[in-house]
């Protein structure tokens, strides 16, 4: 096992295809890379990783989510039956956090520091809890107001975004 | 679901395919090199010329792998860095259009190309729909999920969704093994999950990956159905409790255990075993020793040979040929 981690290790030099040859590539991935962090920080932030650690893994998986939903709501306030419910929907949300942010990291780290920047877009894309936390964040912005001032701004990215990548990624080696 | 997840798809097919259309038409010539590929004055038939020009946009980089793939097989090492789901969806496909439309269309490709379209866009499709129903599930929010749709039919990689790549295929299968986990958290049965594994395995090396959403069962079966809910307080209690839990669903665990070794079985055999068999098959310690005047052969006799015989477990040919062809670094 040590020798294939050695081996492994050997041939990787890490980020070494963050070239100016390759500039094009950097710059279409760029703003998904950035929106990755931002997914890891609050997926880490979102839960309480100390309790992790104690073991206390029902408190864990029963975290919280900051939520407009008055169904879940309304279920959490109800009768004895409703609050398992409530429970169940929460340990299942947060289980699938936990397990598609893991597929999402290992296929992340992989992305940007072997392969080529520029799959990351295309790896990314695969992944589901990328969307989930798209649409969670223009959801924070509960009032219309809010939502239309900075819901609208993200959503309006995101569609530049891949128009730009549309336009740019088969053809970017143009640029090279 | 189904109306909203309709017109979202053709809208934004519309849009995209469109643009696609424009740039690559009037725009982007650099690179390209789909026109090279296709020889425009041998074809006669009009619908089929417009539907190659049109097509031919969608026939860049890793398409042309997959489309070789599905005419012709794994006929050389470059092909072994794909894998062979989408092309054999493409290929029998094209064999059933073939019989409906008959010598039609003088190019072979055209029809493969159709197929490769039509199938992507398709299966795009029941991503959309599928991704709604697995927000629905989770947030029981209408909005969210309309939102996640959306987000999903305009996503950066767009341009990949809409060419004949195999991600559609891989995440309709991902969605659907996600759905099938979380959905049936007791009852998953064993003998389908598996069957479902290796068809998982031929679309996508990542897919290796998805063995993670193997602890969603788990952790449900423990913490939700568990008759006890426990109150953990010091560490050394919680342990000990902890083990109790994991001992009482021991069997069910097993069984995932069993199935996440059988999913790295079929990533080592997809990976190593067969395209090795095939390409070092030819090579014997002969053919290595033999030197040739030609000094570019004597280096890849030297390449390939030194990686046949190399009884080192942790090389796999996938690797070899992503470092040969495109990605030095890819392990």
């Amino acid at each position: 096992m040590g020798k294939i981690i050695y081996l492994i290790l050997k041939d990787v030099s890490f980020l070494s295809q963050y070239k100016e040859q390759y500039l094009d590539r950097i710059i279409i991935a760029l703003p998904m890379n950035i929106i990755c962090v931002f997914l890891i920080i609050s997926v880490l932030q979102y839960f309480d990783l100390s309790l992790l650690l104690k073991f206390k893994l029902d408190k864990f998986l029963l975290t919280e989510r900051v939520t407009t939903n008055t169904s879940i709501q309304q279920l959490q306030e109800n009768t004895l039956q409703s609050h398992q419910t409530y429970r169940k929907s929460q340990v299942v949300y947060n289980s699938f956090v936990i397990a598609s942010f893991l597929n999402f990291l290992i296929n992340f780290v992989i992305v940007v520091f072997l392969a080529f920047p520029h799959i990351n877009n295309r790896v990314i894309s695969t992944c589901p809890i990328f969307y989930i936390y798209c649409s969670e964040e223009i959801g924070k912005f509960a009032s219309i107001k809010k939502l239309y001032k900075k819901g609208f701004f993200i959503l309006s990215f995101f569609i530049t975004y891949s128009i730009l990548s549309c336009i740019f990624h088969p053809g970017s080696y143009v640029f090279t | 679901m189904f109306n909203f997840c309709l017109k979202t798809f053709f809208l934004t097919r519309i849009f995209f395919i469109s643009l696609v259309t424009v740039t690559f038409s009037y725009f982007i010539v650099g690179n390209d090199r789909s026109n090279e590929l296709i020889n425009y004055d041998k074809i006669e038939n009009r619908v089929e010329r417009i539907i190659l020009k049109f097509l031919k946009n969608f026939y860049t980089y890793d398409s042309i792998q997959f489309i070789h793939l599905a005419q012709t097989g794994y006929t050389n090492d470059k092909n072994y860095a794909f894998f062979p789901l989408f092309p054999l969806i493409i290929r029998y496909t094209a064999n059933f259009l073939h019989h409906l439309v008959g010598d039609n269309f003088s190019q072979n490709l055209t029809i493969f190309l159709i197929c490769g379209f039509v199938i992507s866009n398709i299966l795009c499709m029941f991503n959309a729909m599928m991704l709604y129903k697995l927000t629905h599930f989770l947030t029981h929010s209408n909005i969210k999920s309309r939102l996640v749709t959306f987000l999903f039919l305009i996503n950066p990689s767009t341009i990949i969704f809409i060419s004949i790549y195999s991600e559609n295929l891989y995440l309709c299968l991902s969605l659907f093994f996600i759905l099938m986990l979380i959905v049936n958290q007791q009852d998953s049965n064993l003998l389908s999950l598996f069957v479902y594994l290796i068809i998982l395995m031929l679309s996508r090396s990542t897919a290796i990956f998805l063995s993670t959403y193997f602890i969603i069962p788990i952790i449900v079966n423990v913490f939700v159905t568990g008759e006890k809910r426990y109150d953990l307080d010091s560490f050394f209690s919680n342990f000990v409790k902890f083990i109790k839990i994991l001992k009482r669903n021991i069997r069910y665990i097993g069984k995932f255990i069993i199935l996440i070794c059988h999913f790295f079985l079929c990533f080592f055999l997809m990976t190593k075993l067969m395209p090795v068999s095939e390409i070092c098959g030819a090579f014997s310690l002969n053919v290595k020793n033999n030197r040739h005047e030609n000094q570019e052969y004597n280096n890849i006799i030297e390449e390939y040979s030194n990686f046949c015989f190399d009884s080192n477990l942790s090389k796999n040919f996938y690797s070899f040929i992503q470092k040969k062809y495109w990605v030095r670094l890819y392990i």
